[in-house]
């Protein structure tokens, strides 16, 4: 069925159709709540609220931009505002940088042997403890491989901002990495092996 | 002179070997940032985001099928006020009279119409769509 049909059926009601719409974006919106408010349970809520968001809204959809990106623009805009109510977050709205994230604990070296499992898990915890919309923007570059046009449209930042977020957010990342595991040539390199 | 050469060299190798370093780490990054999380959504979480809005929408169309069902009755109510005006010759004060006379007993009446249509369209619709979920 195509996006058009879809998008007309569900505003005449349709429940089989709002299934579908619900099959196809659910992972979008799942990888977006995660990442921003990280809990599982109130990601599972999030994401109902946000699904039901969107049945009750779809007759605003004009069909100017991609249907998953304003999915995606409503998935954010709604966490946004959960964790704005819930105060955990600091929300960042101008394009200052900061260094880090204060709130987040340090993650102490590793020292002895460590392979591509550890290094994946680190990686992801590294990436829960970046600023909220660092998180955002990487994940939907690299996981759901929007371009940065779509990261503009679903987060509303500037086109300059998204990349030196997501430039800022490998670089600490990497920074983090080299800080953790000071030997990580054996770690790169017996993968390849 | 030997011996600068082989600095030299051996620098140079540090640093192939450092950009290698950086790009492999890079494309390690890139990979698992591409992987999905490892916690996946719940199985059943089409169904019950589907259950959630047919829930919402039966609610919806319920209301919408109660205040059709009032303003019929109303408009009906109306209806036969002005067929009762005219077929009965009377003045309209005498209809106000009437009205006015049997105001408690019209309002019972319209109260108690309304609140049983309301459980029938609205309550009653609910109380059954929730207890088939719950079984």
């Amino acid at each position: 069925m195509e996006e058009k049909e879809l998008i007309i059926k569900i505003q005449e009601g349709d429940i089989n159709a709002f299934r579908i719409l619900v099959d196809n974006h659910k992972n979008l919106v799942w990888h977006i709540v995660l990442r921003m408010v990280s809990r599982q349970d109130d990601a599972e809520d999030l994401c109902q609220d946000i699904f039901l968001h969107i049945f009750k809204n779809i007759r605003s959809f004009k069909g100017n931009s991609k249907l998953s990106t304003w999915i995606g623009s409503i998935a954010y805009h709604v966490c946004i505002d959960f964790l704005r109510k819930k105060g955990k977050e600091k929300i960042i709205y101008t394009d200052q940088l900061p260094e880090k994230n204060k709130n987040s604990a340090p993650i102490n070296p590793i020292i002895g042997s460590m392979d591509r499992a550890h290094l994946k898990t680190m990686v992801h915890h590294i990436v829960n403890q970046l600023p909220v919309q660092y998180r955002t923007v990487i994940t939907l570059y690299h996981l759901e491989g929007c371009s940065y046009k779509e990261i503009t449209e679903i987060t509303g930042m500037p086109d300059g901002t998204v990349k030196s977020y997501i430039s800022r957010a490998r670089d600490m990342i990497r920074e983090q990495v080299i800080h953790c595991i000071p030997d990580i040539q054996p770690v790169l390199f017996d993968a390849n092996d | 002179m030997i011996f600068d050469f082989r600095i030299n060299v051996f620098l140079i190798y540090l640093c192939i070997m450092e950009k290698d370093l950086n790009i492999e780490l890079n494309k390690a990054i890139d990979e698992i940032l591409r992987k999905p999380p490892d916690i996946g959504i719940p199985a059943d979480f089409t169904d019950r985001v589907v259950f959630a809005a047919m829930k919402r929408q039966t609610m919806k169309e319920s209301l919408k099928e109660f205040f059709y069902k009032c303003l019929i009755a109303i408009a009906s109510f109306i209806v036969f006020g002005i067929i009762f005006y005219f077929v009965t010759v009377r003045t309209p004060d005498m209809l106000l009279s009437v009205l006015l006379q049997n105001w408690r007993f019209i309002l019972i009446v319209a109260f108690l119409g309304f609140f049983v249509l309301f459980n029938d369209q609205v309550i009653l619709k609910y109380l059954f769509r929730k207890s088939r979920s719950f079984f």
